[in-house]
Formats: structure tokens, sequence, C-alpha cells
């Protein structure tokens, strides 16, 4: 499955790369909002994993552009402040899960995140 | 010349003929005589008496004829009593021939004072020159009586002038003896009274005051002993009076009459006494004084009054007026003298007091620097500092700071400033507020800093675990870089733990996860943090087997524990020996302790009170920020502990902390 993640940290784009990577997924990488918005459209993957604050776009503003286009993926929302953020919030703002910075294990975020993928609307399952 | 015609004897007109011859009228001289006679038959001599008293005769002659007119008795009576004033008396004897006179004739005639006796028949010319003779020595006599009476008269006048120029003399030597005794009376009052005045620049007291009143009236028998009263204020009295030789002082409610004039035996003064005694009183003399005090009300005309009870008569009262008004004004000036200096000393007292009553040190300075004044508080707090510190603007003396403010004043007539009063404020505490507060707002400041620091990290840290678990399931791993690898990944997640509790504690605490926990929980779930950090010590842990409760946020105080326990490997360095302790001391049960003590270097003395303050270290640059000890002294103050520290060089050091115990209810 294809999994974007749009992060402006290099390290975690790259170890989350490492860790889809390993359970033989497709990943594109965006450092920052607008980067991550063309590549979504670009690539329409099932799963992407968005951080909150980031320079251009913030991920909730990348989530409603994409609301607009009607464009649907499993998006997770990552983020270091995570006091403000409540499941409904979440769901409200177009996202799925919220999953607060640092990831306790990076594994576990991996299954959790396929598991999500694979839950609802088979449709969107795309064997590329 | 008819006798009768000549002369009424009714006729009140008096004869103005010098002569009264008596006898018949043939006999008379005739030349010129006729004009100053007068002739009388004997036959008249009862009205002769009469006559001759009327008249103004210088002479008279009797003509007696021998025969004839014997009855001299007529003529005696006649002539008698005609002695009052000189008259010639002339007796001529007629006879016949030289008769000789019969004796008895000549004896009882005589008894009349007859100047001259002729016997006629005489020459005419005889008879004018005897009767001019007459005259003449009546003349000279009356003129002789007439000297006589004037000089008895002057003798006389003079004798009366005498006598009243005596009584004179006499009255004004009375007058002078009485001067006299008025002066020396006079002098021995003044004398009484320049004593008194004398007395009086003496008198300390209002108590003096009465007593020299009641000396210096002792010479009024029966006064007695001066009552004393004045005004307080408005409504209140100052009585004082005689107990035997003592003055006795109350006070009391109440106004009195208020009449300015001096009085005697006034009703109302009387009731008045009566009713502050408890008796009645006898003759009263009122005497208000005139006080330039007057109370603190202004209201009362009558400041202060005397009252004299006596039993004087009236002259001993009059004396005694004069005496006592004498000496009013003098009284009431010693009165007001006392009472003024009451009232000066009692406000000086006043400011002495609050001057005293002043906290801060306070102390005024001339010219030259030198003190003047000071109140009780700078010679306690102050008294041992230098004069040059003294002139500091602050100064530090004896643990405490002073913050000098300072005024200038000018004392007596000058405009310019003389002196200047120094205010030493104590600004220590204020000073530790400010330094808590300035330490305050630096840590809230660095908690806000902290919890964007801490987000920022969160981002490379996540990324630095999550590749570090990545590198560490890579299979085919020599078990260096394995365990490397694991170490690594130990190492971020110790500071994802660091970071999390730096941005719970920053965030002030917005997640409140107080909760009940143990010292022993605490130090267990910190140690494994710290296990590759202290395995090169000796480490000997004590965890006592009833540790209290402590109610806390478990995460923070991991930390506290943490950053304790780091600071003594720190202090160790390479070797050394490590001490966890927790227990509760029986004797201070309230408290559950835990003890970390270390074999390091120790903390000198200097430094150990600010070990505890915020960026206070003593690694050098770079190596540490000196945040972990203040920020554990703020999270053990936040729950209501204590931290300690105990020191000794090169043999180590100790901290203790302290937390309440839950108590337990009974």
């Amino acid at each position: 499955m294809k999994v974007l993640v749009v992060d402006d940290e290099p390290l975690i784009r790259r170890s989350l790369r490492r860790a889809f990577e390993l359970a033989t997924h497709e990943v594109y990488e965006a450092a920052d909002g607008i980067e991550g918005l063309k590549i979504w459209q670009d690539t329409d993957p099932d799963l992407v994993v968005l951080d909150v604050l980031m320079p251009g776009l913030t991920g909730p503003q990348v989530l409603n552009k994409m609301d607009e286009k009607k464009i649907r993926a499993k998006v997770i929302l990552i983020s270091a402040y995570s006091g403000e953020y409540d499941l409904k919030r979440v769901q409200n703002m177009g996202a799925d899960l919220f999953v607060p910075k640092p990831f306790t294990n990076v594994f576990d975020f991996v299954k959790m995140a396929l598991s999500l993928m694979q839950s609802q609307n088979p449709i969107s399952f795309e064997v590329e | 010349m008819n006798n009768e015609s000549f002369f009424g004897l009714s006729s009140l007109i008096r004869p103005k003929k010098e002569i009264l011859w008596i006898g018949a009228d043939s006999e008379i001289p005739e030349r010129s005589l006729g004009s100053i006679l007068s002739q009388i038959k004997f036959s008249n001599f009862k009205s002769i008496h009469k006559h001759i008293m009327k008249s103004e005769y210088r002479a008279i002659v009797v003509s007696i004829l021998i025969e004839k007119d014997m009855d001299v008795n007529i003529i005696q009576n006649a002539l008698k009593g005609v002695s009052v004033r000189p008259i010639e008396k002339i007796l001529i004897l007629k006879g016949q021939g030289d008769l000789p006179l019969p004796n008895d004739l000549l004896l009882s005639v005589g008894e009349v004072d007859f100047a001259q006796t002729v016997c006629l028949p005489a020459a005419d010319s005889d008879l004018q020159a005897v009767l001019k003779r007459a005259v003449e020595r009546q003349s000279n006599k009356l003129e002789e009586l007439n000297q006589q009476r004037q000089a008895s008269k002057e003798i006389g006048q003079l004798t009366d002038q005498m006598r009243s120029l005596d009584s004179d003399l006499q009255s004004r030597n009375q007058n002078m003896q009485e001067s006299k005794l008025a002066i020396e009376a006079k002098i021995s009052n003044m004398r009484a009274l320049v004593r008194f005045v004398k007395d009086l620049t003496e008198v300390v007291s209002v108590e003096d005051l009465m007593k020299q009143l009641r000396d210096d009236c002792k010479r009024f028998h029966r006064l007695k002993e001066p009552v004393l009263a004045f005004a307080n204020n408005q409504n209140q009295l100052q009585l004082m009076y005689f107990q035997g030789s003592q003055v006795i002082a109350k006070v009391i409610p109440g106004a009195w009459p208020q009449q300015i004039r001096i009085r005697l035996n006034d009703q109302k003064d009387s009731q008045f006494l009566a009713n502050l005694f408890g008796r009645p009183f006898g003759k009263l003399l009122t005497l208000p004084l005139n006080l330039k005090r007057k109370g603190r009300e202004e209201v009362l005309k009558v400041a202060a009054v005397l009252f004299f009870e006596h039993s004087l008569e009236k002259d001993e009262m009059d004396q005694f007026l004069k005496f006592i008004e004498a000496r009013h004004h003098l009284i009431s000036m010693t009165l007001d003298r006392m009472l003024l200096e009451t009232d000066l000393n009692e406000g000086s007292l006043l400011w002495e007091r609050t001057f005293d009553g002043i906290l801060d040190p306070v102390a005024i300075f001339d010219s030259q620097n030198q003190i003047i004044r000071a109140n009780k508080s700078f010679a306690d707090l102050l008294g041992s500092a230098s004069s040059d510190q003294l002139q500091l603007q602050s100064l530090i003396l004896n643990g405490k700071q002073y913050q000098v403010q300072s005024y200038p004043i000018s004392f007596g007539s000058e405009s310019l400033h003389t002196h200047i009063i120094n205010h030493y404020v104590d600004v220590t505490a204020a000073n530790r507020l400010q330094r808590q507060m300035v330490q305050s707002e630096k840590m809230a400041a660095l908690g806000h800093l902290a919890g964007h620091i801490a987000h920022e990290l969160n981002n490379p840290l996540t990324g630095i675990r999550a590749s570090a678990q990545i590198l560490v399931s890579q299979k085919d791993l020599d078990s260096t870089l394995h365990s490397d690898l694991v170490e690594v990944e130990r190492a971020a997640e110790r500071c994802q733990v660091i970071i999390k509790n730096l941005i719970d504690f920053s965030s002030g605490g917005i997640e409140n996860k107080t909760a009940w926990t143990t010292f022993n929980e605490i130090v267990q779930k910190t140690l494994p943090l710290l296990k590759t950090l202290i395995n090169r010590y000796e480490v000997q842990v004590e965890m006592s087997p009833a540790p209290g409760e402590v109610m806390v946020e478990p995460y923070l105080m991991q930390q506290v524990v943490f950053n304790v326990i780091n600071n003594a490997a720190q202090a160790m360095g390479e070797a050394g020996h490590l001490e966890i302790k927790t227990f509760i001391d029986p004797s201070d049960p309230g408290w559950s302790q835990l003890v970390v003590k270390d074999s390091g270097m120790g903390i000198p003395e200097e430094i150990r009170g600010q070990i505890f303050e915020s960026f206070f270290t003593t690694k050098s640059k770079g190596q540490g920020t000196g945040l972990g000890l203040s920020i554990s002294k703020t999270i053990i103050d936040r729950f209501n502990g204590k931290i300690e520290v105990q020191s000794q060089m090169g043999v180590g050091t100790q901290f203790t902390i302290k937390l309440p115990n839950r108590s337990v209810e009974v």
C-alpha cells in the first residue's frame, strides 16, 4: 500500500520510511504542507501520516484542502502537542487517528497504521 | 443845765460826756467843763449805776456835803462794780470851813477807791486841774488797760496759736507715726511678696505651688488650706487639696461655676465644694485664676480656681483680700507655667515614644555627620555600625539589608538645611521577595521556554528513537553493535521521559496527576533509569519497611530523585559510595524522609546556601545548566516538602528530602 509521510523532521520521515518499507509498503515523503498536498494529489496514497505543525501549511490546513478536493485516504495526525486533541476533534478535522509524539515504539505505530488501513473501505485498497 | 433835761434816763443814747458830776450843779467849775460834764443829783443814785455802765465816763466826781449827804451806802452801791473799766473817781467833800471829816465817812467812802479827794472850798482852777488830771490819768489808765488788753489778747492769740500748733504738731507726729507704721507694714508686705515671688520661681510642680501658697498664707490664722481646681479639658477637672501636710490630686468629671470675678461666700461655690468633698463648707473666698493654657478646649472662661475656706473677720478679710490680690497674677502665672510644662513634657514624651515606637531605625545627623538623635530601633539594630557605614545609601548589617531614605530638615531659625534625617528601611525581606519573584518569573519564563524547547526536541527525538528501534531490529548485527544500539534507544527513551516531565512541569500541571505514593515506589521507579550511571559505585539502598504515604505527582518526584542521584554521581566521579535510604524518624513522624548520601568532594560552605538557586552551577559552561536542583526544590516546595543539604569537604554530601506524611486518622 501507498503511504505518504508529511513531516518537517527528516529523521522522522526516514525512520518511518524504514519501518513501513520493512513491512513492504511504498513510502512517499514530503517535508512541508505544500509539498505534501502536491504529492498527495499526485500519488493518491492509502495512508497519510501528517504532522500538525509544519512550515507553509499546517496539517489541519492540508486536510482542509484535501477535503475540498474530496480525496480520501486514511490520515494519522501526529504531533508533539498532544493536549489539544481528542478523537472527536480529530475526526471533525478529517483525520482518523491522532498519535502524540514521540512514539513509544515505531513498529507498534506501523502495526496500528496498517490495521487502520485495513479496517474500512476495501475500495481504497489498491495493490500497486 | 438841768440834769433831767440833759438826758432822759430812759434814753439809750450814750452821753458823750467824759465826767459825771454827782452833786449839785452849783459847785461845778465853770469854764469849759460844762462840755464834758454831766450832772446828776443824789436822789437819782438808784439809777446811777446803770447809767454809768452805759456811759463812757472817764471820771466821776462825787460831791458830798458832809451834813446833808451822809447816806454813803448809796454812793457805794452806785459806784461799786464800776471798776470794770477805768474810771477815775474823785470825791469832793464839802464842808463848812475846815471841818474835820468824820472817820467813818472817810472809811466808808474809801471803800470806793476814789482817786482823789478834794476838800472844798477849792479854787476853780484847782478843781479844773484836778478834773483834767483825772481825765488824763483815766486816759492813761485806759490806754494802759487797752494796751494790757491788747497784750493779753495777743498773748491769748499766741497761746491759741501755740496750742493749735501744738495740736498740729501732735497730729502730725501721729500721722508720721501712723505713716511710719503704715510704711513699715507696707515694707513688710513687700518683703513678704518678694519672698513669695522668689519661692514661686523655685516651684517645680503644682504640689509645690500649693505648699508655697499655704505657707505664705499662714499668717492668716483663720484661713484654711487652699483648694485648687483646674481643667484638664472641658469635662474633666483636676482637683488638688490638702490632707494633712500632703497634697492629694484627684481627677473628677464635671464643670465648675464659670464666673471670672473674685467673690466671697458664693453659694454656688459652696455647693460645688460640698458636693466634691461630701461636707458643708463655711465662708469661702473664690479666686479664679487666669491661665494662658486654657485646657484642651477653648470654651472655658475660667481655667482654674482657688478656694479658701476661712473664718476671718471683716478687717482681716480686707487685709487678706489685699494680700491675695497682690499675689493673684503671680499664682496664675506659676500655675500656668507648671501646667504648660506638663503639657510640653507630655507632648515631648509622646513624640519620644513615637520616635522610639517606629520599628525602623531612624537617626538625625548634623552637618558634621554626627548623630544628634537616634531612636531605640537604631540603637538596637544599627548601634554597631561604623560612621562610614551609616553614610551609605544602603548598608548590610547583621544579616539585614537596609535601604536609606534621607530627608533634609532645618532646626532653629535657619532656612537652610542644617540636619538630615536618615530612615533605614529594612529591605531584607523585600529583597528576598523580589529575588523570589524574579526567580519565579525566571522560572515561569524558563518553564515556557522549556515547553517550547521540549516540543522542539521531541521531533528529532522521535526520529532518533524510531531509527534506533529500527536499527535494533536488524538481523545479523554483531553483538557489540546490537547492544550499543540498545543503549542508544534507551538513552533516547530517557530523553523522552525527561522531556515529557519537563513539558508536564512547565505546563504548570494541567494534568494534575497527583497520587498517594511512597518514597520507596518513587526510588524503585527511578533507579532503573540510572542503572548505567550508578553501577560503577558501591550502592547501598535501604527501603523502609513502613514508608509513609505522600501525595505527589509521581513523575515529578521521580525527576527530583533522578536529579539528586545524578548530582551525587557527578560529585563522586569514577568511584565512590552511594547510599539511598527511605525512612520515618519516630521523633518527627509527620515527615517521610529520603536520604541520598555520596562520598564525593563535598559542597563548600560559602555556596551551600546558593545551590538551590536557578542557574547556579559549579560545572563549566555547557556542561550543566544548573536547573536541576532549583527545579527539584520548586517541585518539592510544591508538594509542601523540604530539601536539606549537609556536606563536609573531602568527605561527602547528604541530601535529605522530606515530604509530609499522610496523617493517620485515629
